[in-house]
């Protein structure tokens, strides 16, 4: 099975040809806010380097969020257009997640801006707090590995390799049953545009 | 819409048929045609349910023979006969018919100037080949080597997510088309995030509706288009990258299309379009005169120093207290309405317009009224407002017109959708050959933007997969 794993949430780009339990290619780069116009050349880059026909994959698995709102647009536009045209299967995995991959005690963290942060906290497949939205003071990083903008916590920023946490992340995709209802996991309702 | 004539439509094609033809065909030969003649397909356009054209195709091994083709009376010089024929012609196509026949009255000037544009050429007369006497022309198309290209093009410039599929003969195949207007309408404005958060949700579902509705497979498109600009930057992006990927995926060249173009190439649906053509593009966001040389050159004569026309109107319709969108509102009130207020006439030199000046009239004419405890008459201010407004478009695209003569005059953009402008226009402008958009080409879609993208494609103007959109940009980039 070959599944074409994308993430566009936050800072990085990076897209990633899984075949079975092995990535064939990878591209990742650091790539905030140029994803729109990067995203399809590093989609050509995997493909070029893989010799796969494009039309030949069997899924696709994207993050969904949270993350720059722009950013977790472009990946779950690319899939649920190919997904639902090709037509071929749609995995989603939460961006958090995605980030922690298969550590033990893990807290993710990234910018949600107005002294905000997304958090979640993981132990390999166990998620001890779920993604939220909340005010960076109530982040207690103490007894964890920081992963993401660990220097708003007072740490380093790092962000591990995300095509091997597709990878390592495979039996925790969700796989989308109507690619027409998918959406971004924004974790901020847009009803706080309304006002 | 297209499709296969049903039992259910025969009354609607027998009254139709009734008034076209001196011997016009009875139910029981539809019927018989529809259910047992096996070489026959009978096809009707339909337009809100009515039926606007049909027409019928008898298949001979490599020839076809166009053995009907009808346009309802009060719907004719539409472009409906046009269009009708375009699709028969691609139906004999794909059914790798090498020619098609038909007769046609050497009188029946209309006809013969159709059939004549679409390429069919007179193989010889028919001597009183109709019961009246008069001659017929036998005429001819060949159908090999003539493959009309296809373009797939998605709009989401703005609130409305839209996928259409044409030929660059500019036959539709589908138009679908939804928008977010009712959720904007609850605050008065399209709110960007959420109408980005809209576009994502749908896009999926209208390319697909898009594609099922023209029964062809992506593969056989030549090229994709989308609105590269302008409009609001989160909105573009999820057009843009939707193309991206189907051009990615399927291999296809990129066409990044100018949303007012869109507006103006539109009208090539109703007939075709003559240069030097002058435009007056009048939206929510865009207030301008271009004069068009030619399918590639654009320029801007005149344009807004400060509101857009409908943005005006939306502003003028919150001051009122009315719902957004301000247009349609103020256009309906206005009918009601009598000169009664007075309001200024912008004054801008050359060929620009103004409209903050009399939106700030209306605005503190309000004021006066209500702090003298009169009750404004909404009518007549909507009414002095539109008055107002209105007349500076005709006065500025007379002035243009005179600077920069031109065969052809179109007016695009939503606020082509105002009865009273529509009105204005015909008066104003009775001497040339003005082309007025029908109501449902007004709003954004995604034909406007394939019918565009046809000369994008002719001129092998294509964009790569790295193209930025670009919110502000300029029709004469």
């Amino acid at each position: 099975m070959l599944t074409l794993c994308i993430d566009t949430a936050y800072k990085y780009l990076s897209c990633v040809l899984i075949e079975d339990d092995r990535i064939i290619s990878s591209y990742s780069h650091e790539c905030f806010k140029k994803q729109s116009e990067e995203v399809f050349v590093a989609l050509n880059e995997v493909f070029d380097q893989a010799k796969v026909d494009r039309k030949s994959i069997d899924s696709i698995c994207i993050s969904e969020g949270p993350g720059s709102y722009t950013g977790i647009r472009i990946a779950m536009t690319i899939a649920k257009v190919i997904g639902e045209m090709l037509p071929c299967d749609v995995y989603t995995i939460s961006t958090l997640r995605l980030y922690a991959a298969d550590r033990r005690n893990c807290l993710v963290v990234m910018d949600a801006r107005a002294d905000r942060v997304y958090c979640g906290i993981y132990d390999g497949d166990l998620v001890v707090k779920e993604d939220a939205a909340v005010p960076i003071k109530e982040v207690d990083a103490r007894d964890y590995t920081v992963i993401g903008d660990g220097e708003l916590l007072g740490k380093s920023n790092f962000y591990g390799d995300i095509a091997e946490a597709f990878l390592k992340t495979k039996h925790l995709w969700e796989k989308a049953e109507n690619i027409s209802f998918l959406t971004p996991k924004y974790l901020k309702e847009s009803e706080s545009y309304y006002r | 819409m297209i499709e296969l004539l049903k039992i259910e439509d025969l009354d609607q094609v027998l009254s139709i048929e009734e008034s076209s033809f001196a011997k016009p065909w009875n139910r029981q030969y539809f019927i018989n045609e529809i259910n047992n003649n096996e070489i026959s397909e009978l096809y009707v356009y339909k337009e809100d349910n009515q039926v606007v054209a049909y027409g019928e195709l008898w298949f001979m091994f490599e020839n076809c023979d166009l053995t009907k083709l009808a346009v309802k009376e009060s719907e004719r010089r539409r472009g409906y006969g046009s269009r009708m024929l375009r699709y028969l012609i691609n139906v004999a196509k794909e059914k790798g018919c090498e020619f098609m026949h038909l007769e046609v009255d050497v009188n029946n000037e209309k006809a013969l100037r159709l059939y004549q544009k679409n390429g069919f050429e007179t193989l010889r007369t028919r001597k009183s080949y109709y019961e009246n006497g008069d001659d017929a022309y036998d005429m001819m198309k060949g159908l090999i080597g003539i493959e009309s290209r296809k373009i797939l093009a998605i709009e989401s410039s703005c609130d409305e997510t839209a996928c259409a599929i044409i030929d660059e003969d500019l036959t539709v195949y589908s138009s679908v088309v939804t928008s977010q207007i009712d959720v904007h309408a609850r605050f008065g404005g399209v709110i960007p995030e959420v109408a980005s958060r809209m576009h994502v949700e749908q896009i999926s579902t209208i390319v697909k509706a898009a594609v099922d509705q023209a029964r062809i497979n992506i593969d056989e498109v030549a090229a994709i288009a989308y609105t590269i600009g302008p409009g609001l930057i989160g909105s573009l992006h999820v057009g843009g990258i939707a193309a991206k990927a189907l051009s990615f995926f399927y291999n296809k060249p990129l066409i990044g299309v100018h949303h007012l173009k869109g507006h103006i190439f539109i009208n090539e649906l109703i007939k075709p379009l003559s240069y030097p053509l002058m435009a007056l593009v009048v939206s929510g966001g865009h207030t301008e005169l271009v004069y068009i040389e030619n399918d590639q050159s654009f320029k801007i004569i005149g344009t807004t120093l400060d509101d857009a026309i409908g943005e005006a109107y939306d502003k003028v319709a919150r001051v009122m207290h009315e719902a957004y969108p301000g247009g349609p509102v103020i256009d309906r009130l206005a009918k009601e309405g009598k000169p009664h207020y007075q309001l200024p006439t912008p004054k801008v030199d050359g060929l620009n317009f103004s409209f903050s000046g009399l939106k700030n009239a209306v605005l503190q004419l309000v004021k006066k009224e209500e702090a003298a405890g009169n009750t404004i008459n909404k009518n007549d201010l909507a009414y002095a407002f539109q008055e107002v407004a209105l007349n500076s478009l005709i006065r500025k695209t007379r002035m243009a017109l005179e600077q920069y003569p031109c065969r052809n005059l179109v007016i695009a953009g939503g606020v082509a959708a105002n009865s009273r402008l529509r009105e204005k226009m015909q008066e104003n402008f009775s001497d040339m050959d003005l082309i007025l958009p029908p109501l449902k080409y007004c709003t954004d879609n995604a034909l406007m933007i394939a019918c565009a993208a046809v000369h994008y494609l002719k001129h092998d103007k294509f964009v790569g997969m790295d193209a930025s959109s670009m919110p502000s940009m300029s029709i004469e980039d």
